[in-house]
């Protein structure tokens, strides 16, 4: 099936079809069309999924397993240490309150913020990393909350 | 690949079944690494692709140590998944890569790296 340039997007459902693929097919279909998410399963089968994949507010994530078959988790259990999800937590909410004067004074740049302020910044996140690793000062914290400063708040907005 | 725990040179640990992957911006390793290091995590969470196979996944990123040779060590980013995910391998990303210069011989089916 070809399709001639300048075409109008076609807008497909396939809810309630059964279309299989190969891995080859389904590499191409992914890098002709990235604003669309697909899932092949392991028999070869498209299945679409939702953007995200995540559910709001309690980041359930679905996706597939090494098998290729369906397969769900909770970020909150990729925290080893319960004390680091509950620190991030926290410093998000003060970093998203603090972020427009964050943007103002650090655009463009990676910080490692902590309690309303930048403790530590950088244009090379690696470099800022390395740092903040070397920190004898910073050692006892439970996690490092490091991030990028967008150079506008409507970045963020578009991003969200 | 050779990994340790930046605040921490005992708490290491090795993977033998390391994929270079160029198509991924960031390196991949399983919970079990991280929880066994007793690593650090940087955010709440980051979205990342899967390029080979188009699929968008999220995992939470950590400071890590890490070194091809045992020796030479640096401190990168990695992103933890849960163990289903992946075989027990560990996806090393252009944000390592981008640090070494390395060389594939084909016939020989040997790559070389060096820093």
């Amino acid at each position: 099936m070809t399709v001639t340039k300048n075409s109008q997007p076609l807008r497909l459902d396939i809810s309630n079809a059964n279309l299989h693929i190969t891995s080859e097919q389904f590499d191409r279909l992914c890098i002709d069309n990235p604003d669309l998410k697909l899932e092949l399963t392991a028999d070869g089968q498209l299945i679409p999924i939702s953007p995200a994949s995540i559910e709001e507010d309690r980041d359930i994530v679905h996706t597939l397993d090494r098998y290729g078959e369906p397969f769900t988790y909770d970020l909150k259990d990729l925290y080893w240490n319960p004390k680091a999800y509950d620190y991030l937590k926290e410093q998000k909410e003060i970093f998203d309150r603090c972020l427009p004067n964050l943007v103002e004074e650090y655009a463009g740049k990676y910080i490692v913020f902590e309690n309303g302020r930048a403790i530590d910044f950088d244009d090379d996140e690696d470099m800022l990393l390395s740092r903040i690793a070397n920190d004898e000062s910073y050692r006892d914290r439970p996690a490092i909350f490091c991030t990028f400063i967008p150079t506008s708040l409507a970045a963020t907005s578009a991003n969200a | 690949m050779y990994f340790r725990n930046p605040s921490d040179n005992l708490l290491v640990d090795s993977n033998d079944s390391g994929i270079i992957d160029t198509g991924l911006d960031i390196t991949v390793v399983s919970y079990t690494i991280v929880s066994k290091l007793q690593l650090r995590p940087l955010q709440m969470k980051k979205d990342f692709v899967f390029r080979g196979l188009g699929r968008v996944s999220v995992g939470i990123p950590y400071l890590i140590k890490t070194s091809f040779d045992n020796e030479n060590f640096i401190d990168a980013k990695v992103i933890a998944i849960p163990d289903d995910i992946l075989n027990g391998e560990v996806l090393v990303g252009r944000n390592i890569l981008n640090r070494y210069v390395i060389n594939f011989d084909g016939p020989k089916l040997i790559f070389t790296i060096a820093s």
